[in-house]
Formats: C-alpha cells, structure tokens, sequence
C-alpha cells in the first residue's frame, strides 16, 4: 500500500514536473514567439540630439570635436576602426585585415589590402560614387599631413604613404612605431579616416567640408542651420545596406532641453551629463535607459612644482595625503566616476598603475589619506600653519566639483585655496599661461604616448616648453622614459617604459590620480544599437548599419 | 508726411554714430573677452604650433587697428567674414537665423501687448475682485519668472503632458502650419513676459485715466461705459505703453536668447550663445552689431508710432 502510495506520488510528481516543464517551455516558447514578434519599426529614421550649439566642422580632416567626430564616423570609414561598442579592439575597415609591421630596407613597413568594391557616396559627377581604392588612401593620408589643411597634421610627420597596385598601400615609418601608437594613426578616429581623392577635387576643400563624402554607413543629406544634419542609409555600403533609412542629428546644447526632447519622443537618444544623478533619473523614467560608457576621461590633480611652496616634494606629498579619492568618486557616483591610482587609465592604455604596484612601491600618498603624515611633512617643510593659495577654477559644473573637493580636503591641514571662478575658456588660458597652480583637466586621449608626451614631456612644458602643450606641472622628469617608449616596438617593452614614467611621476608626486569620468547616454529602450554597449573611443555612441529601431 | 520723413532721415543721421560706436564696441569686445580663437578652433589639445598657424591664417597676428581697419572695410561690403567654427559666411547664418529670431521677438511682443492690456484693462475694471488678483498672479508670474524657467514649465505641461507642441526645433518655412506649432510655446513664454509688465503698468495707467475730469464729463455726456474706455481712456493709456514697449524690446531680445535656447530655436540667440562658448569672435561681433541695430530701429519706430496716437505729438 504504502509502496502503491509511494508510486502514485513519485507519478503525480512526474506529472506535475512534467505539467511545469510543459508551462515553463510554453512560457519561453511564448517569450520568443513574443521577442520574434517584436519586430523592426516601420519607420527607421533614428533622431539623436548632441550637447553643441551647430554641427561645426564635418570635414573629418579638419572637425577636432567630439561632436563633430560622432557624425564624421557616421559617414567615413578608415582603414581599420575600434570595434563598434568596445574601443579595445581592433578590426579591419577599409582594409582586409589588420597587419602586422614588417622591416624593409631597415625601415618600419605596413601593408594594408584593401577591400575590394568599396564605394564611395554619391556626389556632383558621380551619382553612382566610384570605388574607392589605394590611390584615395595615398591622397587622403597626404591631405592629412597638410598642416594648411588639417588639424591633425602633427601626428602624421615622418609616415611615407604609397600605392602599390590598385589595392595596396604602404606606409613607410621614419622611426618605427609599435601598434598601439601606429594603429590610432589609421583607425577611424582623429585624422585616420579616409576621404575619396575625387570627391575632394571635385567639391575643394571648403565644398567638401560643407557636403562630405565618404564610404561609411551614412551620406551626408542635408543640414537645417543651427536645428540638425540629416543623414541617409547608404544603400552600396561595404558592410551591407543600413537598416536605418535615416539618421537626424540635433543640436541642443541645453542638458533640459535634450531631456524634455527625448521624453517627448522627439528624439529617440541624447547625449546625457557625466553624474550618476543623471543616469539615475533618467533610469527612472519608463521605457529610457540611460548608460554610462567606457573608457571615460581622465581627471587628475596636476601640480605646478615651480610655484612655491609646491616646489618642495614633501609639501606635495602632504596635499596628497590630504585628498580622499572615495570622497570625490561618491559625489560624481559611482556608477560614472571609476576611482584610478594611474595617471594612465586602467583598462585601455598600456602602461597604468595598479593599486598593488603603487603598494608594492610604497607610494602612499597616492593612494591612502592621512591627515596626520600631512601634517607632518608640511611641518618637515616649513609650513606648520599651512598656507594660501591663489586658483583659478573653471565655472563649469563639474570642474566646480572638483576645486570644491580639493578646498575642502585641504582645510584641515591648513592649506587655503582663494578659488577665482572664471569661463572654461579663460581657464584654459590661464593655466596655458602657467598662472593656476591647481590645474584639473578632463581629458581622453588616442593612447598612452599621446597623454605622456602632452602633459609631462619638457617639450610640452605651457610657456617655456620647446613646443608647448600641456604640461602645467612644468615637469621634466620623465622624457627618456616617453622617448625611448615611443620607439620601442615591443608592446610589453613598451608598457614597462610608460610604467616606469608613471611610477616616477608617482614618486614625484606631480599629479594625483582620481577617477575616469564616463560619459553617459539615454535613449528609448526600442532603440537598438545593434552591438553591447561598452567603450568608445569618442564620448558619443556608434552609429552601425546595423542600428535599427524596434517596434513599440 | 513730410515732416515725418524729414524726422527718420533726421533719427538715422543721427544714429550713424551710435551704429559706428556699437560696431566699434563689438568688435573690442570680441578681442577683450579671454580665450584664443585659435585654441577654440582646435581644441585644448593642439599643439603651440598648430595654434600660431591658425592664427596667422586668422590674420589674428595683425595688429589690431589693422584687423579693425579690414573689419570696418568689410562691413561697408556688408562682409561680416566667415565663422571661425564653422568656416560659413556669416552672413549666411544670420539670414538663417535672424527671420526665427525677428518672428519669435514680434509676435512674443504684440502678444504680449495684447495680452498684458487685456488683463490690465480687465483688472483696472474690476478693481479689488477676483479677475483684479487673477490679471495680478498672471502679471507677477512673468515678472517674476526666469524666461528659461517658464519655457521649461511650458514645454513640460504643452509638450510632455498634453503633447499638443514640438519641444526643439522652428519647423519648416514651406509649411506654415509647423512653423506656427514651433512658434506657439516660445512665443507664449516671451509674451507672457511682457505681458507681466503691460498688465502692471496698463492697469494703473487706466486707474488714474478713469478718474480723469475729460472721462467724467464723457460719461455725463451720456456715452456709453464701453466707448468712454475705448476711445477716450485706451489712447491715452497707450503712450505709456507704448514707451514701456520700447524699452522693454531690449530686455525682450535677452529673454529671447534664453528662450531659444530652451526651445533649440535656430535663432540668434543660439548663434550668440555658440559663439561666445567657442570664441567664435567674427560670429560673436556680429550678432552683437545686429542686436544692437535691431534696438536702433525699434527705438525709432517706437517714437514714430508715438504720433499716430497722440496727435498732439509732432515730428518737427
């Protein structure tokens, strides 16, 4: 009986079991019947509104600002490109792969094949385009290297570019260079993207900065002044047609405005602002998400050491040991501002510190607060009361932050800032001036040489530099290290030269580290961007053929 | 009529030195206010050499009673050169944006205007009861509030709420229909502006008007209540309006850059407001020389229209 009773409930177990698995597969089977449902809406025309004014400069040659190089990579393509949502990656573009550096003649080489029935966008002559091939990459790269016709010429003195046949071109290094600072060269950022020979003739410089053609995704269509640049699918793209028909970039360079533009359903995404409040509220909203990006904006502390009393070491290390980096972090959240020990970014750029490096060195003041060693080394140096200092701050909102942080921080151990609020603008004057001895400045940058050399070669040095850029701190500590980095083509040689650097300025305690300040985005959750969402080279979001809106 | 052309010819001999000292202001201005056009061109991360060379190709390394001597040689050729940003003649995006901002600027005023003497005559008549303190909260809400404070306030309750208007944008020129839907809330913002003021002041105007001996002996004449106050003690309630109205252009232009940039107008103000952030000092001098002869021409027009009515004034 009992084992009968025992059987009828091992099969009414069974069957209830089996009654779950049957509903729990409908379930999923009915889910993916529902999400196949879910289908393209049926108009693909994606409207995204950019924190600027008017659309500036399209001429990917020439446009240096993030938001004009959003739309510029929606119309041009390079030889290689960060791969679309995750900039740590390259992949081949216009060429059929990615090389590798050969030696020729004692002579760094690099071959690039290029795709084959690569088309340009249509333009006055050419209603068809004409395919692109080695001869427009040549020109293009030569354009570029024209300082009279491009903001990026400085970074393309000493490459020889060549056709060989219809399909190859080679570029011939004066010095060589390892990947990581050749690739950033040619990738669809900066001055890499290519722009076709004819169409440039064609239209002159001014005529192609104002109608663009290139091979990317899109074709420049119109622009309403001051409202938005429309942008066409174009049906003969490489990587295939776009789903979008259409792409509206608007210019709304009120954070409000963007907001009410996106809950109204006027736009589908808008460029957000770089607090985790912001992502928060945004979330909050039904049907938007909002995200924020890798890799995000470095934002030291720099030091000018030749101000007194910065220029004493100990006084540095007290400033040091005065700040709490989690005390900043948290009023920009978390969720935007990821802490760094390194003045080169964990994550993307060779070369960065790590908390156990900085431990294992024994540099604690560039990690760890405390108020009583601060003390300590500004009574060592001479200051046991403290002392006042003269800064200038930039009024923007989270600049403000910033200087508010370190004021704060400070006045326990007797350091005063007398803070001057001025327009960003004159703020970069100021320091470019070598007149604010507390500088912060956001900043991305292609790669660990570019960031070394502009803010920590003696070359950079603002004012008295042999070419000054932005070394505020006046250092000078660090050239062999960047130099021999630059021409170390050994990618983990490489990284232990701008290790070294960053070690030393560690040390030297010019600059303290506080976190990558991502950018954030929000857009109506049927948007999809057709790739998982991660970093990006630029602060804007990648706009793919295969971006599409769904149905809603 | 004669007198009368004789009199704007006399007003706009009389305003070349002002528009030559604005033009000569402006273009300090642009020059003083801190910042590097070059660097705002490239960017903060250009090289001191990139810089210089844009610079020269600026003619920014020119001495400055040069680049004023071409500025002023230009601007006789109606050249107000090209933008630093964008590398189009200003020209261009003035034409652009001026209409948006002229459209916005006008109907904000006469709506307001009409608006403002609506409530105030309206409050003035029912003076100390309800549609008095109604025509009063109005008035203190657009005195009070910021402009960019009330489009935002608008655009929330007409464009997110009831999604009746367009957040961004002035619609299009062929068709009417969008430019009106595009105009509505920005408009109303400005008017309601305006309107704060003309109703304040109309109302009290009318009060002391309404007390007058000559409205006294039209009602014993035994006129009616209605063409006592239209046609006795409106006109007179007008000339004060009418001088308000005029000074107030001024203000109204400010409010207007606000306004468009809430709404992401195409106007002027956007043009300004671009161009100060991205030192863009050939935009930047040039929209200011135009702000400032659209405030010429209003003043003018605003003492013609003094005339038409009063009678009693004359234009010798």
């Amino acid at each position: 009986m009992s084992w009968r009773r025992s059987r009828q409930t091992v099969s009414a177990s069974r069957l209830l079991v089996s009654t779950l698995c049957l509903v729990a597969a409908s379930c999923v089977w009915a889910s993916a019947a529902a999400s196949q449902a879910v289908g393209l809406a049926e108009e693909q025309v994606l409207r995204i509104a950019l924190d600027t004014s008017d659309k500036g400069r399209l001429d990917p040659h020439v446009g240096v600002s993030a938001n004009e190089r959003a739309v510029i990579s929606y119309m041009f393509s390079a030889l290689v490109r960060y791969k679309p949502g995750d900039m740590t990656v390259f992949e081949p573009d216009l060429a059929e792969s990615v090389p590798e550096p050969e030696l020729r003649d004692g002579r760094q080489v690099w071959v690039f094949q290029l795709r084959q029935g690569v088309r340009t966008h249509p333009f006055p002559g050419y209603p068809d385009g004409y395919e692109l091939t080695a001869e427009d990459v040549v020109y293009s790269f030569k354009r570029v290297a024209d300082a009279k016709r491009s903001s990026f010429a400085g970074s393309y003195k000493g490459m020889n570019v060549d056709a060989s046949g219809e399909y190859t071109v080679v570029f011939t290094l004066e010095e060589a260079l390892s990947p990581s600072l050749f690739l950033p060269l040619v990738v669809n950022f900066g001055g890499g993207f290519v722009v076709p020979r004819k169409a440039v003739e064609a239209l002159g410089d001014e005529g192609f900065g104002a109608h663009p053609v290139g091979t990317g995704p899109f074709i420049y269509a119109d622009y309403v002044p001051l409202t938005r640049v429309v942008l066409s699918g174009f049906s003969a793209y490489f990587r295939g047609k776009p789903v979008l028909d259409r792409v509206e970039v608007y210019y709304i360079p009120d954070v409000s405005a963007r907001e009410l533009a996106l809950l109204s359903g006027a736009v589908h995404a808008i460029a957000g602002v770089r607090e985790e409040v912001w992502v928060e509220s945004m979330e909050a909203k039904p049907g938007i998400k909002a995200v924020a990006f890798g890799p995000g904006s470095i934002c030291p502390l720099y030091i000018n050491r030749t101000v007194p009393p910065l220029d004493s070491l100990g006084v540095r290390r007290a400033i040091f040991y005065a700040l709490d980096r989690d005390d900043i972090v948290g009023i920009f959240g978390e969720g935007v501002a990821e802490p760094t020990y390194s003045i080169l970014p964990t994550g993307y750029m060779p070369g960065a510190l790590t908390l156990q490096d900085l431990e294992e060195a024994g540099y604690t003041w560039q990690y760890q607060q405390d108020l009583q060693e601060a003390r300590r080394l500004l009574v060592a140096a001479g200051y046991p009361s403290g002392f006042t200092l003269r800064v200038f701050a930039s009024e923007r909102a989270d600049y403000q932050l910033l200087y508010q942080w370190v004021e704060r921080a400070l006045a326990p151990i007797g350091v005063k800032l007398d803070i001057t609020l001025v327009d960003h603008t004159t703020f970069h004057a100021k320091y470019r001036a070598n007149e604010n001895p507390f500088v912060f400045l956001v900043t991305a940058r292609a790669n660990s040489d570019i960031y070394l050399t502009t803010h920590f070669h003696s070359a950079s040095r603002v004012v008295v530099g042999a070419s000054p850029n932005l070394n505020f701190t006046q250092y000078t500590s660090v050239d062999a290290y960047i130099e021999q980095a630059r021409i170390e083509t050994d990618p983990v040689s490489q990284a232990e030269f701008w290790k070294l650097a960053c070690l030393q300025i560690a040390e030297d305690a010019v600059a303290y580290p506080t976190f990558v300040l991502k950018p954030t985005y929000a857009y109506w959750e049927y948007l999809d961007w057709g790739y998982e969402v991660r970093s990006f080279m630029n602060t804007a979001m990648d706009i793919t053929e295969q971006t599409r809106l769904m149905d809603h | 009529m004669v007198f009368l052309r004789a009199y704007i010819a006399r007003r706009l001999i009389q305003a070349l030195p002002t528009a030559l000292l604005v033009v000569t202001l402006a273009f300090v201005f642009a020059r003083i206010i801190p910042g590097d056009p070059a660097v705002a061109a490239l960017g903060v991360y250009a090289s001191a050499e990139a810089v210089q060379s844009l610079r020269a190709r600026m003619g920014l390394d020119a001495p400055l009673w040069a680049q004023y001597g071409r500025y002023l040689a230009d601007l006789l050729r109606c050249d107000l050169g090209r933008s630093l940003v964008s590398g189009y003649p200003v020209v261009n995006q003035l034409a652009v944006a001026l209409p948006h901002t002229l459209l916005l600027t006008i109907l904000g005023m006469i709506g307001g205007v009409f608006l403002g003497l609506l409530l105030g005559v309206t409050a003035a008549l029912s003076r100390n009861r309800l549609w008095d303190y109604v025509a009063r909260a109005i008035s203190f809400v657009g005195i009070s509030v910021p402009a960019f404070y009330l489009g935002l306030l608008l655009m929330l309750a007409f464009s997110i709420a009831l999604r009746l208007f367009p957040t961004m944008g002035a619609g299009d020129w062929a068709l009417p229909a969008t430019v009106a839907s595009h105009l509505a809330l920005p408009a109303l913002t400005l008017a309601l502006i305006v309107a704060g003021y003309t109703t304040r002041l109309s109302r009290s105007v009318l009060l002391d008007v309404l007390g007058e001996d000559y409205v006294r002996t039209a009602h014993a004449k035994g006129l009616s209540r209605r063409v006592v106050i239209l046609r006795h003690a409106m006109r007179n309630t007008l000339i004060p309006v009418i001088s308000l109205v005029g000074m107030y252009f001024a203000t109204l232009v400010g409010s207007s850059v606000m306004v468009e940039i809430v709404f992401s107008r195409p106007g002027v103000g956007r043009l300004l407001v671009g161009a100060i952030m991205q030192r863009d000092y050939i935009m930047l001098q040039s929209v200011m020389v135009v702000y400032a002869l659209f405030i010429i021409v209003v003043n003018l027009l605003t003492d013609i229209s003094y005339g038409f009515v009063d009678p009693r004034i004359r234009y010798e």
